[in-house]
């Protein structure tokens, strides 16, 4: 037909703030800093912004190229397919964690007596549909929610300026620098740092788009929602409230009240939730099945859904025994997700560096070509 | 109904040596003995006066011709007039000076002629020459134009098509009075031998939907094609969608707007209804009425057009929610009243949700079915009795009456998005009485995706929204109509040449 | 085309087994949270009371009972169930052996202690509704000077239908009509007691007689030390407090103009703002607060030439003298009671941190000590003569 698998630069940019803000909705919380915890938000992105500049340098090497064939042509066949399998791993790790966070807040907050499989089948049912119809609809997708989730996030915002005390956000700067630090580098890896997962999808991006704008704009539009949302929860709960408030979100909204009717809003909240939650494991699930295919040479990695789907719900089930674990195993995923987020895409960098001087230089005659 | 000799018949016919003769009582025969068994197939021989070496022979099929165009400007010349056979061919020379027909083909291919004779063309043969002449006599009854019943407006034209694909064509050319208005004759149906023809007009319509719809087209192969309907069947894009890829009306302005806009439209002779491709979601809520009424009004009548399509669909499943799952998201007040009314109700809601949904649909497919003269009882049956009464009896609770009127009532501004607001307002209700709202918008969702990954021929079905861009060109039609004065672009989803209307509306 | 007419053969097959496997398993096992209305006991209010033995709670809740069901007019009245356990929600469970329908309370409006929870428990209750996700963030704690929290429950409500919504509204319409009631809905009754330098006060209510009818009224306030109630306060102290908290918007002030031994002066309070600074030189803490309030006038003494801006200006200053020295009188009290229910301690943490941690320990002392200067301006901004 007409119509080739291309992502326009919105559509890339709706993809990665969707990304980053779908996760935290159910966050939204402090981590750890009480009332200080924007400054770390805030540290966090500057802290992020080198790292998605090195994403998007590998981007601009290789244009029109995703993650896996980067992998594979600039290590070759058996290293680039070890590095493929480390990254199919942790993608479809990532879908289980992101999965079960969701299905928790839905099973404590709103549905619970039903059987989390139960939830988690619907879930995976809309990612593995927007998947199965391709980056191109996922893309559209996210162009649409976005809108809708960033103009909950501003009504919310309105809707609890009454009840918002400014007293809340202080003492200011109370924390200690290393704790800001700390809690600043769990908000790095999650969920900043997890738009490495837009590499394998970077090969609908059209050469002449750049990436240096789409992932740097993603990640402050992303990370500004974070820090709205947070500063509402903050000012109209205050700070021991968030700290022991598993979906701070939730609560504040419910608190609001506008004249005498506009009173139950938090179902906004939860369809913001939702709708964040689906673009975030639909990019899991498509990341995680174009590896696999990539991995096992399959042309089309529409038949490899399923199966990542499957995995990702039986993974999602037996992570975790219960929420309180769920919460306190962030601190872990901080250490082995760097590996992901950080090490493994900088090795990828520098050998695609690497391979790019001596490809100017002429000494290589491994030209580029079209994928 | 006509019995046409069979393919058969005629290969047998040719096969068997017998083919078109110089001798006019061989060919007479062969005629008549294809046309045995059929009771309305007239043979008139006769010679002119001046020279009784001329001897026709015509053949029609009586009911099919204008009685009157043959015994005046075929009979009647070639039985007065003085042939003077000279260098031209006779038939030729009958054609050019002596029939006086504004439409005349010569041809020796059994086939064709007998197509003609069919449609009703009078067939002419003359004593020593193998081919015929085809003489245009078509004459039938036809129905008057009359509005169609199905999209009738407060004020604009009120002409729709009508069957014969001659004066549909008419309607369109009288309004698009431009060169560039083609139109390309095909004909389709193994046994039908459907006419039909595919109108656009050149320099609008992108020439690569042009090509694919040829493409399509190859792939009829039909014994018959009754109503533009098969064909849509046959062309539309093979996804399992409930919305229309491909749109249809039987009022010609609406056609003649939409190929202005760059569609393209095809007709076929024996049904008033057009169709229109490509079709997108967004014209699902336009209406040519829109057009032809103050631009405030018609912004309003639209955008309610939308909210209707959202309401009619999430209407029930949000009930559901409300009352079965997340009781808490009702003020306290409503809370208390809907428990009240809930408290003596056999049913689970989403049960009774249901019942009364089906109920609402036997009411309305009655209403269609049954003769006028029932009607008011009916109405007065239907609505008041059954909501009231079952209200009384506590077989449901008042609520869901208003929800489902409401749905109702909304499903009617909706014309043309029926089928998808049934599927999908049942399978939000059944979702959403499974799994509460998290179900519903799960529903939503799927919904969502199935819009944005639907094509038609090629083009997104959600342009122009789903670029979500602020560049007002893209949405002037969409939400509100803005005033021709602002116009200046034609939409830019199916089009690609042209996009600068003439300085549209001038100074006002 | 055989091939295709196999495959669609194939895939109708499936669709029709995916569709009655969908169906099955959604009818059989029944949708799991699906609650119909009518399958709700919707509670309003709770009342927690020590139980008859030992350590063991009494819960009384006040549900919904529906006179009239459906159609046109229906009526709703209290009724009252209770049920004692070890502990809340065991308490809440066990309600169950008497009822056809769960308890639910989502649309639950208020929690009333007794005293004696209120002295001992409050942290277990605290604890029940902040696990449990249907009670709202919005609902008020209050605590019943009656003796027993379920004897608020006797009372017959006057505006709406049950006593919770009538406490409920007379605790959240207060501060625009006489401004004497604390309103703090639990999540900042949370944020209060966890925070430093500052004492969680809590409406109290009670029966008076009204006619031969008997209702429920806001009386003055309690008091808490951490989470254990120490003192009662009158309701012109909680008055004061409010206008020390900066949460005053409505409310009377009537004074003794003439000095006749009578007040013969109102004024509605339109608008009031608050500031208050806390400092410490050292030794002492020095807390200055400003209160700026706009009123109208309502009464007036005789013969008051109100087109007199002298007289005005009068009025102005005695309003003001009147409203400084009641809340001198307060934070006298709140001084000897050693509760610094007034966030002065609060403030200092919020701007100073450092400071407050070395000082925490002996808030006590300091908040006895301290020395508080106020001054009190009052605008007069309206006659109110209209005749």
């Amino acid at each position: 037909m007409i119509n080739k698998e291309s992502l326009t630069t919105r559509q890339s940019i709706c993809i990665i703030v969707l990304f980053v803000f779908g996760s935290s909705a159910i966050v939204g919380g402090e981590y750890g800093a009480e009332q200080d915890s924007w400054i770390a938000v805030i540290l966090a992105i500057v802290m992020a912004i080198p790292l998605t500049l090195m994403y998007a340098r590998i981007m601009k090497l290789y244009p029109n190229n995703d993650l896996f064939d980067i992998s594979l042509k600039v290590f070759g066949n058996i290293a680039g397919r070890i590095i493929i399998l480390l990254f199919v791993l942790y993608f479809i790790l990532l879908s289980s964690l992101v999965l079960r966070n969701f299905s928790e807040f839905i099973q404590i907050g709103t549905l619970p007596e039903t059987p989390q499989l139960a939830i988690l089948v619907l879930f995976v049912l809309v990612a593995a549909y927007i998947s199965s119809k391709g980056i191109q609809v996922l893309g559209k997708w996210c162009a649409v929610a976005l809108p809708i989730t960033a103009s909950i996030v501003g009504m919310t915002i309105i809707f609890c300026m009454p009840a918002m005390r400014l007293s809340y956000i202080q003492p200011v700067f109370n924390t200690d620098i290393k704790t800001i630090f700390v809690v600043a580098l769990k908000v790095l890896s999650f969920p900043f740092a997890e738009i490495v997962l837009f590499l394998p999808l970077a090969s609908s991006v059209r050469k002449k788009d750049s990436p240096y704008k789409i992932y740097l704009l993603g990640l402050i539009f992303g990370g500004l929602m974070i820090l709205a949302s947070f500063l509402r929860n903050l000012l109209v709960l205050g700070a021991p409230h968030l700290k022991n408030s598993l979906f701070p979100s939730y609560s504040a909204l419910r608190i609001v009240r506008i004249g005498t009717f506009l009173t139950r809003l938090d179902a906004l909240i939860t369809s913001n939730f939702y709708l964040g939650g689906f673009s975030k494991i639909s990019a899991c699930i498509l990341a995680s099945s174009i590896g696999v295919a990539k991995l096992f040479n399959v042309k089309d990695y529409k038949s490899t859904i399923i199966p990542i789907c499957i995995i990702a719900v039986t993974v999602a089930i037996i992570i975790y025994r219960n929420v309180m674990e769920m919460f306190t195993s962030i601190t872990i995923y901080n250490y082995y997700s760097f590996f992901f987020q950080l090490i493994l895409p900088a090795i990828i960098w520098v050998g695609a560096e690497i391979k790019n001087r001596k490809m100017k230089a002429g000494l290589n005659p491994e030209n580029q070509q079209d994928s | 109904m006509l019995d046409y000799p069979s393919k058969e018949a005629v290969e047998k016919l040719r096969a068997g040596g017998t083919v078109l003769t110089e001798d006019l009582n061989q060919n007479i025969s062969l005629f008549k003995s294809m046309f045995k068994n059929i009771g309305t197939f007239v043979v008139r021989e006769f010679s002119n006066k001046n020279d009784a070496r001329f001897k026709f022979c015509i053949f029609y099929i009586d009911g099919m011709v204008n009685s009157e165009t043959i015994n005046e400007n075929i009979i009647k010349p070639l039985m007065h007039s003085k042939i003077q056979p000279d260098s031209q061919n006779l038939l030729d020379m009958l054609a050019n000076q002596i029939i006086l027909i504004n439409h005349v083909q010569k041809s020796g291919d059994i086939q064709q002629i007998t197509e003609s004779l069919n449609f009703g063309d009078t067939i002419l043969f003359v004593e020593g020459e193998k081919d015929a002449l085809i003489l245009e006599t078509k004459s039938f009854t036809l129905r008057s134009l009359s509005e169609p019943s199905a999209e009738q407006i407060l004020s604009g034209p009120r002409e729709g098509f009508n069957e014969s694909l001659l004066v549909n064509l008419s309607l369109l050319r009288r309004r698009i009075k431009d060169k560039d208005l083609k139109m390309e004759y095909h004909s389709f149906g193994t046994r039908t031998h459907t006419r039909a023809c595919i109108c656009y007009v050149e320099g609008i319509a992108d020439p690569n939907i042009l090509e694919e719809l040829h493409k399509r087209l190859q792939n009829v192969n039909i014994d018959g094609i009754i109503d533009t309907n098969y064909l849509r069947e046959i062309i539309k894009d093979k996804i399992f969608t409930p919305f229309r890829t491909v749109g249809v009306s039987e009022r010609p302005d609406v056609v003649a707007a939409k190929l202005l806009e760059g569609r393209i439209a095809i007709l076929i002779e024996g049904s008033p209804v057009a169709i229109t491709l490509p079709y997108l979601f967004v014209e699902s809520f336009q209406s040519n009425e829109d057009y032809y009424l103050n631009f405030i009004y018609a912004s309003f009548e639209r955008f309610i057009r939308i909210l209707s399509f959202f309401l009619t669909i999430i209407t029930p499943g949000l009930y559901i929610c409300a009352v079965g799952y997340h009781h808490d998201l009702i003020p306290f007040e409503l809370f208390l009243s809907f428990t009240a009314q809930r408290s003596s109700v056999p049913l689970p809601a989403s049960i009774e949700a249901f019942l009364l949904l089906i109920v609402f649909e036997i009411i309305k497919e009655a209403g269609i079915r049954m003769p006028s003269n029932m009607g008011q009882a009916l109405s007065i049956v239907g609505a008041l009795v059954i909501g009231q009464a079952a209200v009384e009896a506590r077989l449901v609770a008042a609520p869901v009456i208003i929800v489902v009127s409401l749905t109702a009532i909304t499903n009617l501004l909706i014309p043309k998005l029926r089928t998808p607001a049934i599927v999908f307002r049942y399978f939000l209700l059944l979702i959403s009485s499974v799994m509460g709202y998290f179900g519903f918008i799960v529903g939503l969702s799927l919904i969502l995706v199935h819009l944005l990954s639907l094509r038609s021929f090629g083009i997104p079905y959600l342009t122009p929204i789903d670029r979500f861009s602020l560049k007002p060109q893209d949405f002037k039609d969409v939400l509100f109509r803005v005033p021709w004065c602002k116009m200046k672009q034609r939409p830019a989803m199916a089009v690609d040449k042209m996009r600068q209307k003439e300085q549209g509306g001038g100074k006002n | 085309m055989e091939k295709i007419k196999r495959v669609a053969f194939i895939s109708i097959k499936i669709t029709t087994i995916l569709i009655v496997t969908m169906t099955i398993l959604l009818t059989l096992p029944g949708c799991w949270n699906y609650r119909g209305l009518n399958e709700l006991e919707t509670v309003v209010g709770v009342a927690v009371d020590m139980g008859s033995e030992k350590n063991t709670y009494r819960i009384t809740f006040e549900t919904v009972e529906y006179k009239k069901a459906g159609g046109t007019d229906s009526e709703f009245s209290p009724k009252l169930i209770e049920s004692e356990g070890t502990t809340f929600f065991e308490a809440i469970r066990k309600a169950k052996i008497m009822l056809g329908n769960k308890l639910y309370f989502s649309h639950m409006q208020v929690i009333i202690l007794s005293e004696q929870i209120a002295r001992e428990r409050l942290k277990e209750v605290l604890s029940w509704y902040s696990h449990d996700l249907e009670p709202r963030e919005t609902i008020y704690i209050v605590i019943s000077r009656e003796e027993s929290a379920a004897k608020l429950f006797e009372a017959k409500p006057f505006s709406t239908d049950f006593v919770s919504t009538e406490i409920f509204e007379i605790i959240y319409e207060d501060p625009d009509v006489y401004s004497q009631t604390i309103n703090l809905p639990a999540y900042r009754s949370y944020d209060v007691l966890n925070s430093p330098g500052i004492n969680l006060t809590l409406p109290v209510f009670r029966l008076v007689k009204n006619g031969n009818m008997v209702m429920v009224s806001s009386d003055g306030s309690a008091v808490f030390k951490e989470d254990k109630l120490t003192n009662y306060i009158t309701m012109e102290d909680t008055g004061n407090l409010l206008f020390v908290l900066d949460e005053v918007s409505g409310g009377i002030i009537s004074i003794d103009f003439n000095k006749d031994g009578q007040n013969d002066t109102s004024m509605e309070i339109k608008e009031s703002k608050t500031k208050t600074k806390v400092k410490y030189d050292g030794n002492k803490v020095k807390v200055k607060i400003d209160i700026k309030s706009d009123v109208a006038l309502g009464e007036t003494p005789k013969n008051f030439d109100t087109f007199n801006h002298k007289e005005i200006k009068k009025l102005e200053e005695e309003a003001g003298k009147h409203l400084s020295g009641r809340i001198m009188e307060t934070i006298k009290k709140a001084k000897e009671m050693g509760c610094d229910i007034f966030g002065f301690g609060n403030s200092i943490y919020k701007n100073s941190p450092k400071l407050w941690e070395k000082l925490k320990d002996k808030w006590e002392m300091l908040f006895k000590d301290s020395e508080v200067d106020i001054t009190v301006k009052i605008s007069i901004k309206n006659s109110g003569e209209s005749k």
